[in-house]
């Protein structure tokens, strides 16, 4: 069982994303954007954080690098959720310190076999 | 003695002037030639225009050469000047030219000697203008390309009169035929420089679409395929089916949404799209709009300050509908959450007008036109979170120009936006609700 952050603008991938993951222990958590995202981060540090980029108030990517300037946040993965799957947007993706991407739309197999990568035992 | 003295003077003056002007003449004839090679081997049209301009002034020994374009010789624009060293600039842009205003009308080169004296231009306006442009001497002469006027060429001293000799005027009549073939090649050219700019544009415009489109179909196809992929493998109740099955079924109405937007905006470009008319109240469309808005932003009042002299417009009502379903989700997208929502409507004449203003971002001004235009949404940090194909702007401009009406935005960075839309009320308003507004 591990805790999950959830950052998602899309209120139908929300819910998909938490139907999803009902049946499984983890303990799921959702945000509606950059900004609220990062304050459930703060309050429940979870053991990964999936998150979109195009956020309204502070996407995903300010949310990564506000993670890593905070040495008690630096070190939880983020796995990107994006619906591009150009090269350039998915290198990006890394370069704010992505753990993993996540391209949409994705199976809930998919979806299910990155949050156990990422679940501690 | 000193009679065949005063002869052999006079004689030698005279071979002097004679050789002088034989000179001058060799050099005038020079000039001509070398123009006319140069517009024969020279492909770039600014440069033979330039050089030969160049070349008159010195020869004629005046102050300043001037080159003004235009459709007409009321919007005459400087668009190459020469002036001698020291000589103060008229500057290249949109200029009042009195003389070359003149000479374009009556379709021949003028010839002034002192503008101080011609009654032609005495007039205190005009008087004002040259004196502005420090004009003496001028000889102005018109330039038509393919029947119409295209340009004028004038030749100016601001130093002192100058009577002008035939000579002058010939040399002057066969530069400007020279310089015709340059600024026709020169228009030409510029035609085709835009024309590749527009569509370089339009290009670049496309794959931005591509790469917007495919992200935006991607977010509802991932509820679809992810809720029937678990009614699909998982045990479900009843219940759960149904409620599944919605969620699919209301992505699968977004998508096919901005599909139909896609398709709808190509037809409207294309001159394919039918209206059909009939008597609208234009205030029960903004109303129903603002109300059906609602329930989608409960968190941005929207307050309606309607008109009722406004009355009945000749429209189509779903494609009405569809302006100011647009416009208000707009400004519901860019506005943050609280921002008040104004829409009003207002008769002027026999316009109805429409105001919808937000409290948003606002629109920098570079933008404010090029929003209306296909793929020609906003992009930067603050927008892209917002969803959308872009073509909500483009296609409340075809449908408002359809119903021959017009649509524009005035805004402020930070401080919001103000869509404007009017509408002719056209021929099927009730006669009551006409003499009303009398």
């Amino acid at each position: 069982m591990s805790r999950v952050v959830f950052c998602e603008d899309d209120p139908m991938i929300r819910k998909l994303v938490q139907t999803a993951l009902r049946a499984t222990t983890h303990d799921v958590h959702m945000a509606e954007d950059g900004k609220q995202g990062l304050a459930l981060i703060e309050q429940v540090r979870p053991d990964v954080v999936f998150s979109d980029v195009a956020m309204p108030k502070m996407d995903g990517f300010q949310m990564a690098d506000a993670m890593r300037a905070r040495p008690d946040l630096a070190h939880i993965p983020i796995v990107f959720m994006t619906a591009s799957v150009q090269r350039e947007q998915i290198d990006e993706c890394f370069r704010h310190g992505a753990s993993g991407h996540l391209a949409k739309p994705f199976t809930m197999a998919e979806l299910r076999a990155r949050v156990a990568q990422f679940s501690k035992n | 003695m000193p009679m065949i003295m005063g002869q052999y003077v006079a004689g030698s003056i005279h071979s002097a002037l004679a050789v002088k002007e034989a000179e001058a003449r060799a050099e005038r004839e020079t000039l001509v030639n070398r123009i006319a090679q140069r517009a024969r081997t020279t492909l770039n049209p600014d440069e033979i225009l330039r050089a030969t301009v160049d070349e008159l002034a010195k020869v004629l020994g005046v102050t300043r050469a001037v080159v003004a374009t235009g459709d007409s010789e009321a919007t005459l624009e400087v668009i190459y000047e020469w002036t001698a060293e020291g000589e103060p600039s008229v500057g290249l842009g949109p200029r009042d030219l009195p003389v070359s205003r003149l000479a374009a009308r009556l379709g021949r080169t003028l010839f002034v000697t002192d503008i101080r004296e011609d009654r032609r231009f005495n007039d205190p306006k005009t008087a004002t203008a040259l004196a502005k442009l420090g004009v003496i001497a001028i000889a102005a002469t018109p330039i038509r390309i393919g029947g119409r006027f295209a340009a004028s060429l004038a030749l100016v001293h601001t130093d002192r009169p100058r009577e002008w000799t035939a000579d002058d005027a010939r040399l002057i009549d066969s530069v400007a035929q020279e310089l015709r073939g340059a600024i026709a090649a020169a228009e030409a050219f510029e035609q085709q420089r835009q024309a590749v700019a527009e569509l370089e544009r339009l290009s670049r415009a496309k794959s931005d679409f591509v790469s917007v489109v495919s992200h935006e179909f991607r977010t509802p196809l991932t509820g679809i395929q992810g809720f029937s992929e678990m009614m699909q493998s998982e045990d479900l109740s009843i219940d759960e089916m149904r409620e599944y099955a919605g969620d699919i079924n209301k992505d699968a109405h977004r998508l096919n949404r901005m599909i139909t937007e896609m398709l709808d905006l190509d037809k409207m470009e294309s001159g394919r799209m039918e209206i059909h008319r009939e008597a609208v109240d234009l205030n029960a469309i903004v109303t129903e709009a603002a109300e059906s808005m609602r329930p989608n932003a409960p968190r941005h009042p929207v307050s309606l300050r309607l008109d009722p002299l406004v009355g009945e417009v000749s429209a189509d009502r779903d494609k009405l509908t569809q302006v100011m379903a647009n416009l208000l989700s707009n400004a519901v997208k860019y506005s943050p959450e609280g921002g008040e929502i104004v829409v009003s409507t207002r008769l002027e004449g026999n316009t109805a007008h429409v105001v919808v203003r937000d409290h948003g971002m606002g629109i920098p001004k570079g933008a404010l036109e090029t929003i209306f235009e296909r793929y020609g949404r906003v992009e930067s940090l603050a927008t892209r979170h917002i969803q959308g194909t872009g073509l909500g702007l483009p296609i409340v401009r075809q449908i408002v120009q359809l119903h021959g009406g017009a649509v524009w935005v005035e805004s402020t960075v930070g401080e919001g936006s103000v869509f404007h839309v009017t509408l002719p009320r056209g021929a099927t308003v009730r006669p009551e609700v006409a003499e009303a507004t009398l």
